[in-house]
């Protein structure tokens, strides 16, 4: 029950915030502030119960193989954690940036955590496109929400690109059905092995292609930077520090679940595509002089560092790909929130306008230098820890290139998030020609924001040191574990 | 197996001991001569001026007592930050490059550590299988300034502030030198000796043509640490303890000079050789600190740096191959030519009339008394290790005495007559023009336009247009199908 509540409440918050605004004309911040704690607490309920026992719940009593199962073990549950705590810090920088205002916003805001928690807790392969297909127009909109041309682009892009990813998953999941004549995971799972090998390649490369284009790796990143850097600085967070990861669990669960067994050059694929990510959205990210559109290319690399952990098919690859992905959301949200206030500050997004802000806010930048030190991998740091994780793991798999490229990958992004902060602690035109600054504005205050983000600067720390203590580690491998375990999967859902 | 508890987390023996010695005595050195150095204006700077070396200090010693390649990578990068930060109070660019390098290095280390731990199951520092050496060899030949990858090491100790440049030379590469120590096996034994003559006879080539100070004694550090790579080459006992003999006398002397240039560089505001010149008249005490640096450097008997060789040089007796032996002696010539030209340009002969020295600066004032105090200490150490070398000769297993004898002083004796007299031969050509050949490093800055296409074509990749994108994802779609 508690699975289906970790869905509905979202949902039915969704649908309730148009009549409130019909009714009422006004929305107050406090009744958003309950509704998201009410669904935020509905998805932690559903995680811890994924966490301690492994649930399964079956829509309407019907069986697995025609109706629906939800499903939570370690491996949802985790990710749960992460869409709540992504999702309520995003929920309270937008409460208190823009109010009870803007109901459609919130609408939509709730539309998306309860399609998201679908994604998340589905154990079916079709109602995991329809809850992609919810999840992804809710994001279209939000992206394009501010209504300028600029967003109106990165919307309609992301509208295009993520349509052809949701159709390679239809195609996908159709020939699944046709080959097996069935959509419960699980049951795939044993069905698959004994379908012939040409029909399984071309499921593998639509679904896999379909997923890759919704996590944004390289080759297939282009909607990406426009829609992250567009946004506003609440949604931008939102993108890069939550849905992106949705599509990493969907990746990772399919993946596994489907493939691990059976074709193994999948993996080979996700980890050369998590190669040239890493090195694709460093090296693009160095050129970039806006620092949303940078932050956003550094996402795609670090897409790239979790796909080569998914990559190496094994647990101790998943459990250091669902670490980074952790690490990435704390690292990430945190420097678009910092990024976003500051440059909204100085009513510029380019670098090299940036300037003087360690003499006006010298405490946000030094959590922007925190992040960025966490991001780029400096001990001990979670961002080095779980990056160290993935370099252990792919040796163990046995190749030495991934991790080479994560070595360079680490030098590049030193260099542009150098930039960033020299562009922070440079004394600035203003000061030195007495000019006023050319936005003579009242500094707002945004300590809702400036706790969240450092707490995550915290947290960066907190779990880079606890990644040295061996019950920290015995979680992560118990998610690993999880993951790559696909006849535990099936024995929990067909109850054998 | 993310981490294994196998190794003990320290591994403490005499060489751990002693370098965790000469990090901590090098810092009291560096920071007694920093206040007679440092001008930086906030108390901010200043903290990180004063604050960073002790910083670096903590690092170094925790990364030469760990006991795992995973430790020693963190403690390393980590003592590189705490650099990193004091070169950039002086010059962006140049730390920029350092950290850069570092952190190369250290990813290569890191991978080299995971392979390690999938082929053997432990990380415990120590030797490593052949086929991953080069992994380990490349990560810590950026500290160590390999050939090729010692690109980083000339621009940054010349553009360092002079306390870092004095760590950096005397500690920073050691620990590069430290761990290939550590990685010493039957498997080395080819390629080291090989590298090591390579550093020794380019650096001393390289530090030739130099009219700054601190980027000819920065070629120095490589042509020394290229004695020390050969004498870890050999492989033997006796070549570890003579290359961890010679760590510690080139930290000492090369730390030494590095304030002595310092001291010129404040006194007389440039540490250009075309411009110095009579500062033994105005600064005796400093000249006669120099002297003793320039002296064991050169390998002058009763001097450190004359017994280390020596015993570099035993080490090399036991090894078939007499090539490694000849490179090194040449390179001693060179060492001999190149103090002469900096001790004649810098101190002896008449300096360039507009250059005048500042005041604040001059004998017997604080800031004086300050440099030479810290001057004092690793010119101390570098005399009493070369009268009494008995602690390190007894870790190769050698007599103090035997490093004496005739077969050790004659050739000392000829390279210094060989060396004095070329100088004197060529000190004309010295004094004329630059003479610079480009390094690796000007190379590397002109080949970053090479990637020039590279950008171009992921900029082209991403132009804006959605039909492009559109064909870029359905072909990408395709390729993957037919991949599979």
């Amino acid at each position: 029950m508690t699975l289906v509540l970790a869905i509905m409440l979202p949902l039915l918050s969704a649908f309730l915030i148009p009549f409130f605004h019909l009714a009422r004309k006004t929305l107050s911040a406090g009744l958003i502030s309950i509704m998201g704690l009410a669904s935020i607490s509905a998805a932690l309920a559903a995680a811890y119960t994924g966490w301690y026992s492994p649930a399964v719940s079956l829509m309407g009593g019907w069986a697995p193989d025609i109706g629906i199962a939800l499903v939570g073990d370690r491996l949802s549950s985790a990710f749960l954690l992460l869409t709540s705590i992504g999702s309520g810090a995003a929920l309270a920088c937008a409460l208190e940036k823009f109010g009870g205002g803007p109901w459609r916003f919130y609408a939509l805001f709730f539309l998306l955590l309860g399609s998201m928690n679908g994604i998340l807790l589905t154990g079916d392969l079709f109602n995991l496109f329809v809850f992609y297909e919810i999840f992804s127009v809710a994001a279209y909109l939000l992206v394009a929400f501010s209504m300028s041309w600029q967003a109106l682009e990165a919307g309609l892009k992301y509208l295009v690109l993520g349509t052809i990813g949701a159709l390679f998953i239809l195609l996908g999941t159709a020939f699944t059905f046709m080959a097996t004549g069935v959509l419960n995971m699980a049951l795939l799972a044993e069905a698959l092995a004994s379908i012939p090998r040409e029909t399984l390649t071309a499921i593998s490369a639509c679904l896999v292609l379909g997923l890759t284009i919704k996590t944004g790796a390289f080759p297939v990143h282009f909607w990406l930077p426009d829609a992250h850097s567009s946004a506003q600085t609440a949604v931008s967070a939102l993108l890069s520090g939550v849905l992106i990861k949705v599509s990493i669990y969907a990746l990772m669960r399919v993946c596994y679940i489907f493939f691990l067994g059976t074709n193994g050059t999948v993996f080979l694929a996700i980890t050369v595509t998590g190669s040239l990510s890493v090195l694709g959205g460093h090296l693009m990210a160095l050129r970039q002089d806006d620092i949303k559109r940078l932050l956003a290319y550094s996402t795609v690399a670090q897409i790239g560092y979790i796909l080569i952990g998914i990559g190496c098919a094994s647990a101790a690859g998943a459990a250091a790909a669902v670490f980074h992905t952790f690490n990435h959301m704390l690292m990430k949200m945190g420097l678009f929130i910092t990024a976003g206030n500051l440059s909204e500050e100085k009513g510029t997004r380019e670098i090299c306008g940036l300037t003087g802000l360690w003499k006006s806010h010298p405490v946000w930048v030094a959590v922007f230098a925190v992040l960025s030190a966490a991001i780029v991998g400096i001990p001990p740091l979670n961002g080095f820890m779980s990056k160290w994780f993935i370099i252990l793991s792919s040796a163990g798999a046995g190749t030495v290139i991934p991790a080479l490229v994560i070595a360079a990958g680490t030098v590049i992004s030193a260099a542009y998030y150098l930039r960033i902060l020299s562009a922070f602690i440079s004394p600035g035109e203003g000061s030195s020609s007495g000019l006023p600054p050319s936005v003579p504005r009242k500094p707002r205050r945004r300590s809702i924001s400036f706790a969240i983000v450092g707490s995550f600067a915290l947290l960066c720390l907190v779990l880079g040191v606890m990644a040295f203590s061996p019950f920290f580690r015995e979680c992560f491998s118990s998610i690993g574990q999880t993951a790559v375990d696909v006849e535990a999967y099936v024995g929990l859902v067909t109850g054998r | 197996m993310m981490f294994d508890t196998a190794h003990e987390l320290f591994r403490i023996d005499t060489f751990s001991m002693v370098m965790s010695a000469l990090v901590v005595f090098m810092t009291v050195a560096v920071s007694i001569y920093s206040p007679g150095y440092c001008e930086e204006r906030t108390t901010f700077r200043r903290a990180v001026f004063y604050g960073a070396p002790w910083l670096f200090c903590l690092f170094s010693c925790l990364g030469v007592v760990s006991g795992s390649w995973f430790m020693f990578t963190i403690s390393v990068e980590l003592s590189s930050l705490a650099l990193f930060f004091i070169i950039l109070l002086q010059d962006p660019k140049a730390a920029r490059l350092y950290i850069f390098s570092q952190l190369l290095g250290a990813g290569f280390l890191l991978t080299g550590t995971a392979l390690l731990g999938a082929l053997t199951g432990a990380t415990a520092i120590g030797p490593v299988p052949g086929d991953i050496l080069w992994l380990f060899l490349t990560g810590l030949g950026f500290k160590a300034a390999f050939p090729v990858l010692h690109f980083w090491l000339p621009q940054v100790h010349g553009k360092a502030p002079t306390p870092a440049s004095a760590l950096l030379s005397g500690f920073a590469v050691k620990i590069g030198v430290f761990g290939i120590a550590r990685l010493v096996s039957p498997d080395t034994g080819t390629v080291l000796p090989f590298l090591g003559s390579v550093m020794a006879i380019y650096g001393v080539g390289q530090a030739l043509l130099q009219h700054d100070a601190k980027r000819l004694l920065a070629y120095h550090t490589v042509s020394q640490l290229g004695y020390i790579v050969t004498a870890l080459g050999a492989g033997t006992s006796l070549g570890i303890a003579a290359g961890f003999f010679h760590t510690v006398a080139h930290a000492l002397f090369k730390g030494l000079l590095f304030l002595s240039v310092g001291t010129l560089e404040k006194v007389y505001g440039t540490k250009d050789l075309d411009h110095l010149g009579g500062a033994a008249r105005e600064l005796p005490l400093t000249f006669s600190l120099f002297l003793v640096g320039a002296l064991a450097i050169s390998g002058f008997p009763g001097f450190s740096g004359y017994a280390s060789k020596a015993m570099v040089k035993a080490a090399l007796y036991e090894i078939p191959n007499p090539l490694w032996y000849w490179a090194l002696q040449a390179a001693g010539v060179g060492t001999v030519i190149s103090f002469c030209k900096v001790g004649y340009f810098a101190f002896i002969r008449e300096r360039d009339p507009g250059l005048r020295p500042h005041r604040e600066h001059m004998p017997g004032g604080r800031k004086d008394l300050m440099r030479n105090t810290g001057m004092a200490l690793p010119a101390a150490a570098t005399l009493t290790l070369g009268i009494f070398p008995g602690f390190f000769a007894g870790l190769g297993g050698l007599e103090s005495n035997s490093l004496f004898g005739m077969k050790d002083l004659l050739p000392a004796a000829a390279t210094f007559a060989l060396g004095i007299s070329l100088f004197w031969i060529l000190r004309k050509w010295f004094g004329s023009g630059k003479h610079e050949i480009p390094d690796i490093d000007t190379l590397i800055s002109k080949g970053s336009r090479l990637s020039a296409p590279v950008f171009s074509i992921l900029q082209s990749m991403n132009c804006g247009l959605l039909r492009f994108y559109i064909v870029a994802v359905v072909a990408a779609g395709l390729a993957l199908m037919f991949l599979m």
